[in-house]
């Protein structure tokens, strides 16, 4: 990057150059040899998968069979069904979000004991995903949970919902579930921005006579924007290739053989649904079709993002 | 009557509404209530005795038959080991061995590859960096099932290598990472050393390395969170063979087993929580860092 002065540097180094360059590719590049190795190979195979029938994952028996997966993914209403759960369930990452910047600017007042509450709001973050949907599955359990304790004492008898067995009930605990582990990333990330902007702005801004509030919209949002940037693009991706918490829910259950993932399956995400074509009923190459397909949305949403984040993000 | 207040004190224009400090403390406790119930919940649940909570159909307030450690004698002794091959002290270390390695190595090729981009002179630097960028957006999920074809083919599916070697490659977000930290510590040393006739290997272990301790440790703790919590690796190559499944997976398993015993599973469940938690007490500093500064924009 600094080439200005190089020819001075190197002098009669020239051999010292060489082991430089050499010492600094290799070591450079051995990552993008596991990338390789380990994600383009696999994607170049998988590809060519999509294409052919096989039996299991054997790839020596491949053979053409004129787009009948792809016709087998669109024609599959379990496949759009789960891309539909996929995307209701995309709504708690905005949720998420916006909980994660209303509680970063209440931390942001540094009020006291805010150090104890930033540590505390962190902890869902490193709680296992396994673990939560478990937590959780007992909170909402039908006969002996707490939420439909809570609910019967405040409602009498019959208030209690029958959350496994129902549709609604049951996305709305899923809803819940994510919503308790996903703010804690954008708060820690959130309270880093905060701290980041220029205090003389909101000096300036009181002597204006700037209100909190129009501080607030008028320089902390714009200030902070690209982290909402980043963190609306990581929960996308994230939210996109939602799996571990419902997967758990589901085969817990008592579906882990059928891959049903509650009533009607509303809590099936796509992920999930690879997973069960390609694992549990052994279509790889179908499943490989819905991969890239779910490849091209998050491809998709991604651009559509940074384009769309030139008009509000402030990438100075 | 608030509003009075605010007007009344002029001088106090940056000074903090009352009412605001107020709404924050309000939001503040509910916001600990939503995140702390659910765990006071499974604690109280995992103390409370087994005939108890299977004679009381509805959830248990308070435990009649005051709080034991019976749950956690069954999780921690009990002879599902002899039956199934897995207990929980064998899966937390499975789950310690399946990842540290990988994350050490990880750590240590990563910070290597940050080292050259950020120190060092070769050709094709920025072409090298851009494609280690592209990789970043490669979505993992998406990868699951191109992995699994192709360890299939190699012979590596149903054995713990899938989810150790490929992360001994390092990763791009860990390079990104170092390769900023590295670029906060003065070039003169690097050229210094280089003079004095340093090897690049040296420099990195007796140079680099020791001055970016904090960023090495927070990466660490990083990694070590995404492999203690990996859910889905074991879920894909280790189905179906118990003395290996690490700590999470395990914990599925002895859900199933135990499901008509709630106490037991809560038992199990603040086992696995335990570990994590008791790190994150005492090193919550690196814990936040390695989160917050992997997003920090460059």
């Amino acid at each position: 990057m600094q080439r200005g002065n190089d020819a001075a540097v190197i002098g009669g180094y020239r051999g010292r150059m060489r082991n430089e360059a050499v010492f600094g590719l290799v070591a450079a590049g051995f990552p993008l040899v596991g990338f390789l190795l380990f994600q383009l190979i696999p994607m170049v195979i998988a590809f060519v998968t999509m294409f052919v029938d096989m039996k299991g994952y054997q790839l020596n028996t491949m053979t053409w069979n004129n787009f009948a997966n792809f016709k087998d993914v669109m024609t599959d209403a379990t496949f759009w069904l789960s891309l539909r759960n996929t995307a209701l369930l995309l709504v708690g990452q905005f949720v998420s979000l916006i909980i994660a910047l209303i509680t970063s600017t209440f931390l942001s007042q540094k009020l006291r004991g805010t150090k104890f509450f930033t540590a505390l709001f962190f902890v869902p973050y490193i709680c296992s995903s396994v673990a939560i949907a478990i937590i959780w599955m007992t909170m909402f359990n039908n006969d002996y949970g707490i939420i439909n304790d809570i609910l019967v004492r405040l409602f009498g008898e019959g208030a209690g919902i029958e959350w496994f067995n129902q549709p609604v009930p049951y996305f709305i605990m899923i809803f819940i579930i994510l919503l308790w582990q996903a703010p804690g990333y954008g708060i820690v990330m959130y309270n880093a921005a905060f701290t980041a902007v220029p205090q003389s702005l909101y000096e300036a801004a009181c002597v204006d006579g700037a209100g909190k509030f129009k501080q607030f919209r008028h320089i902390t949002l714009p200030s902070i924007s690209p982290t909402t940037f980043f963190l609306l693009m990581a929960g996308l991706i994230t939210g996109l290739q939602l799996f571990d918490i419902p997967q758990v829910v589901s085969s817990a259950l008592g579906n882990a053989w059928t891959g049903a993932a509650g009533p009607d399956n509303v809590g099936l995400t796509t992920t999930m649904y690879i997973y069960n074509t390609g694992i549990m009923f052994n279509r790889m190459p179908t499943a490989a079709v819905m991969s890239f397909f779910l490849f091209f949305i998050i491809l998709a949403v991604t651009i559509i993002n940074f384009k769309a984040s030139r008009r509000w993000a402030n990438n100075d | 009557m608030t509003k009075k207040i605010a007007s009344s004190a002029p001088a106090g224009m940056n000074k903090r509404p009352v009412a605001l400090s107020f709404l924050a403390y309000i939001y503040f406790a509910l916001f600990s209530l939503c995140i702390l119930l659910p765990l006071f919940v499974m604690l109280k649940t995992s103390l409370t005795s087994n005939s108890e909570s299977v004679a009381t159909m509805r959830f248990i307030w308070f435990p009649q038959q005051g709080l034991t450690l019976e749950a956690y004698q069954t999780a921690l002794f009990s002879d599902i080991l002899d039956t199934y091959g897995i207990g929980i002290l064998r899966s937390f270390f499975n789950t310690l061995w399946q990842s540290l390695p990988t994350v050490l190595i990880g750590l240590f090729v990563s910070g290597l590859s940050a080292f050259a981009f950020a120190k060092l002179r070769f050709p094709g630097k920025n072409l090298l960096f851009a494609l280690l960028l592209a990789t970043m957006m490669m979505p993992g999920a998406v990868l699951t099932m191109p992995s699994y074809i192709f360890f299939d083919a190699i012979g590596w599916s149903n054995t713990v290598l899938p989810l150790m070697i490929p992360g001994m490659f390092g990763g791009a977000m860990t390079v990104f990472f170092l390769r900023q930290f590295f670029h906060g510590i003065p070039t003169d040393l690097v050229e210094a050393a280089k003079i004095d006739g340093m090897g690049y290997m040296r420099m990195y272990v007796r140079i680099l390395i020791p001055l970016a301790k904090p960023a090495f440790l927070a990466q660490f703790i990083f990694a070590f969170i995404g492999g203690y919590n990996n859910y889905m690796g074991p879920l894909l190559y280790l189905n179906g063979q118990p003395p290996l499944y690490p700590l999470q997976m395990a914990l599925t398993l002895f859900r199933s087993i135990y499901v008509s015993s709630t106490p037991v599973v809560a038992a199990f469940t603040v086992l696995a929580l335990l570990p994590l938690l008791v790190i994150y007490i005492f090193m919550q500093r690196y814990f936040v860092e390695g989160v917050a500064t992997t997003g920090v924009k460059g």
